[in-house]
């Protein structure tokens, strides 16, 4: 007989676990786990009452489930996961893997992605994580400015880098742009170079910077549960560079004060459901 | 601590990141270093370099991933204790979980400190030692 029971509710598979997880009961789970995968439910939550030992042999076994319901666009949950075991997953950083949950409809699948808004709760990450990556990449305190509606193209920039943004429903982007002398004293401080134009060491530097706040502050929205992609940018330089953006997405600039002076990100987007 | 003589595989697509990563390690007195732009770059310069005895790579690349990178290094009997560390500007638990589960050895969250990449060092010395 399994050690691990088995029960269909609402679309739900529920598993029951065994006390102990170890390397035998990972790899029983393992093979078990391909029949659960062929029952017609949408969910599957794995009932962690009475574990008292989770080994990271069951990590594994628990991420390839996730991976193959993930392809049958299907979700799994924890629940009644002790509080230290709950701590181990954390530090273990397999905590969103595993997505404990209080209770039986609060899955992941339980509430759509959140479509963002130009509000503060989208905005924020980006304003942190502008500032945190300036002042430990470039170790230069920046202060991010009062957010405006962007009414046309920003003067004098020289160098900017461009991202596309995507996520469900979702079209949008984000653009880091800079005047020559400002980011010649960025980079300056950066790496204790003095450069006089922009090359393509200078180039690939701001799309690094732009990747680092794109990377910190789509991590944040996911948590709050938008769905970000991957995404990879591209640079503009030349003597004085216009950004169109569609002009017909909203759009909006917040100028960044930095001691050689100011540079700009500007975030367009238009929800497209 | 840890041997700083050793050769030090530094992938990254950005010359910046790795320009970044290079001026980190030197202050910690490594010296000798082997440069990839991409996963698949990398392969090539590990095959070429069998005495690497570090490799600090990029998650987000074109043509070859750090994790896939990651995935051809574990799975070769050479490189299957060879310390590896993954340098992300994305911290979501599902892909920390996800280089875990491939055999990862630590992770660096980007932006970092000078401080914050010697940790992380010691940590995954002490995690291989």
């Amino acid at each position: 007989m399994s050690k691990f029971k088995i029960e269909i509710r609402d679309k739900t598979i529920f598993v029951a676990c065994p006390a102990q997880l170890d390397k035998m009961n990972a790899d029983i789970f393992s093979c078990e786990s391909k029949a659960w995968l062929l029952q017609p439910a949408e969910n599957l939550v794995i009932d962690f009452s009475g574990v008292t030992e989770i080994s990271n042999c069951f990590y594994k076994s628990v991420l390839q489930l996730k991976a193959a319901l993930k392809r049958d666009s299907k979700c799994l949950s924890s629940i009644n996961l002790s509080p230290g075991l709950l701590h181990q997953l954390h530090d273990d950083g397999v905590n969103q893997a595993f997505h404990p949950i209080e209770k039986v409809g609060n899955g992941p699948c339980a509430s759509k992605h959140k479509t963002p808004e130009l509000n503060v709760e989208f905005l924020n990450p980006f304003l942190s994580a502008i500032m945190k990556t300036f002042e430990v990449q470039c170790h230069m305190p920046v202060k991010v400015l009062k957010p405006q509606p962007k009414k046309g193209p920003i003067a004098d920039i020289a160098l900017a880098g461009v991202l596309s943004l995507i996520s469900n429903g979702f079209s949008g982007s984000i653009v880091l742009s800079f005047p020559k002398d400002v980011f010649l004293k960025i980079y300056e401080n950066m790496f204790n170079e003095v450069h006089a134009e922009i090359t393509h060491e200078l180039e690939d530097a701001a799309a690094e910077l732009l990747n680092i706040i794109y990377g910190q502050a789509k991590t944040d929205l996911n948590q709050k549960g938008y769905n970000f992609q991957k995404a990879l940018p591209t640079v503009l330089a030349g003597e004085k560079i216009t950004v169109h953006q569609s002009g017909i997405k909203p759009a909006v600039v917040l100028p960044v004060e930095c001691a050689p002076g100011i540079f700009y990100v500007e975030i367009e987007f238009e929800n497209i459901i | 601590m840890f041997d700083t003589k050793i050769k030090v595989l530094i992938v990254d697509d950005m010359t910046t990141m790795r320009k970044l990563t290079k001026k980190s390690l030197m202050n910690m007195g490594f010296s000798v270093f082997v440069e990839a732009s991409d996963g698949q770059d990398a392969w090539g310069k590990l095959n070429e370099n069998v005495d690497t005895g570090l490799v600090i790579s990029d998650w987000n690349m074109p043509k070859c991933t750090g994790l896939e990178l990651l995935k051809r290094v574990r799975s070769d009997s050479r490189f299957k204790k060879l310390p590896f560390v993954l340098l992300t500007a994305e911290g979501e638990q599902s892909q920390v979980a996800q280089a875990i589960s491939v055999g990862v050895d630590n992770y660096i969250l980007k932006p970092f400190t000078h401080d914050n990449f010697v940790e992380k060092l010691e940590q995954t010395y002490k995690k291989v030692a």
